[in-house]
């Protein structure tokens, strides 16, 4: 307490009653206290107001940058669309091998035409066959007319000479037809068994073709099929992941409006601390306090509707969160914009 | 291409709000912390609207609108006042000051995005 203070209530305390003295020095008393006091409440609203500031401040710069690289993150995913990447590559895939599987097809188509021109040649073979039995059997019949015709000639005798030679000449070219027929059957024999071979060998290389291109397709429809259920889930998970993150920059949209009651309550708190130090500084200098006038001023300080209500007894309770209690009051001031 | 929009507030925590909203509305956003720090931010770039708050260190907001319309580039620039005051007198300081709409804080954003859209410069 400062010398002059104390001079001015010691002078006034002079010729008073018991009782009046004793008042008084009670208020005398809540005076020093006062001007101990006020300056450390004072103090410590300011701390707390500029720790709880901070504090939020901080916090909402967190959720700001936090919702920002949610946006980036979001907008880079839309630009590249990986997942429609990947579900025309599927149908390019697919597309393409199934060229492979019809290229496939053909040729295993091919191969059986191959055999059934190679079975048609079997026949072909069988009527060479015939063929080379009516040569000898012509041969054999020429050979026992050229017998015969020599009998003759030597009945005949001098004069069937040249008669006999011409019938030893059919006899000889009817046993090389004979000998050429006999090799034609075993050429077509040959031929025949080779044919045979190559009509059984084709008949099983058709079956293993057959099987492998039932396997082929079963092979590719199989790949194809996980990969379009991959492709699928990818693209579900990145459709889930987009919506998680606008749900969560929801969220944090919806954070930031709540911590706008860090602006208000920091508001609310410097008035008040100003009004404590006004006080102080009106104690200290003795001056006269007038009630309904410095409750006037100090509600002219007012920005809100909140400190108006509580300085006129209507207190500002609420149990609900503050998430909850920030959006009703935004939402109470919706019809609060006024346009000039 | 993207229009400007800028908020010139104290609090932090309100500049990350208004911040978040316009830029998911699509605008530009550059911020101040006062009337003074905004008037040394406003270098003739284009601007198609400006929120700012009323009470403020170093400069007020209202003495800053008067300021700004005091730049030729920016007078015709339009001014939402963002602000926990709601009083007839104070309102009336701001339309004389310049201000072309007053919206009382706390806010939602679809109420201020709606006030933009309506007086933002073309």
């Amino acid at each position: 307490m400062n010398n002059s203070h104390s001079e001015t209530y010691q002078n006034g305390l002079d010729g008073l009653s018991v009782n009046e003295f004793d008042e008084n020095d009670t208020l005398r008393k809540a005076g020093d206290l006062c001007i101990d006091v006020l300056p450390i409440w004072a103090k410590q609203i300011s701390s707390a107001r500029e720790t709880t500031n901070e504090a939020i401040e901080n916090l909402s710069q967190r959720f700001y940058d936090l919702s920002k690289r949610i946006e980036a993150t979001a907008g880079a995913s839309s630009e590249h669309d990986y997942s429609k990447e990947l579900m025309i590559l599927l149908k390019e895939s697919q597309t393409q091998l199934g060229s492979v599987i019809s290229l496939l097809q053909h040729t295993v188509e091919d191969k059986k035409a191959f055999v059934e021109a190679v079975v048609d040649l079997s026949h072909k073979s069988k009527e060479l066959n015939g063929l080379a039995n009516t040569v000898k059997s012509i041969a054999r019949e020429t050979n026992m007319v050229a017998i015969n015709a020599a009998i003759e000639a030597a009945h005949i005798g001098p004069l069937g000479s040249g008669f006999a030679v011409v019938a030893t000449a059919v006899r000889r070219l009817s046993g090389d037809a004979e000998r050429t027929g006999n090799n034609i059957s075993e050429v077509v024999n040959s031929v025949s068994q080779a044919i045979k071979k190559v009509e059984s060998i084709s008949q099983e290389y058709e079956e293993k073709d057959s099987q492998m291109l039932i396997n082929a397709e079963q092979v590719v429809d199989g790949v194809m099929g996980k990969f379009s259920e991959a492709t699928q889930a990818m693209t579900d998970s990145a459709h889930e992941m987009q919506t998680q993150g606008q749900h969560i920059k929801n969220e944090i949209a919806d954070v930031l409006v709540s911590l706008q009651f860090q602006d208000r309550v920091s508001q609310m708190l410097t008035h008040v601390q100003d009004d404590i130090y006004k006080l102080h500084d009106r104690v200290t200098s003795s001056g006269e306090i007038d009630n309904h006038q410095w409750l006037d001023e100090l509600a002219a300080t007012y920005t809100t509707q909140e400190q108006h209500q509580i300085h006129h007894g209507k207190a500002y309770k609420t149990n609900k969160s503050p998430k909850v209690v920030e959006r009703k009051a935004a939402e109470n001031n919706s019809d609060e914009i006024t346009f000039f | 291409m993207a229009k400007t929009v800028m908020i010139v507030d104290d609090s932090l925590s309100v500049r990350n709000v208004v911040g978040i909203a316009l830029k998911g509305a699509g605008y530009d956003v550059i911020d101040a912390e006062d009337g003074k720090n905004a008037l040394s931010k406003l270098t003739g770039q284009k601007v198609h609207l400006i929120i700012s708050d009323v009470n403020m260190p170093n400069m007020n907001g209202i003495e800053f609108v008067k300021n700004l319309k005091q730049i030729p580039a920016y007078r015709f620039t339009p001014v939402i006042m963002l602000t926990t005051e709601s009083s007839e007198d104070k309102k009336s300081q701001g339309q004389m000051a310049g201000a072309k709409a007053w919206v009382v804080k706390p806010f939602q954003p679809p109420q201020l995005l709606n006030a933009v859209s309506k007086l933002i410069l073309p």
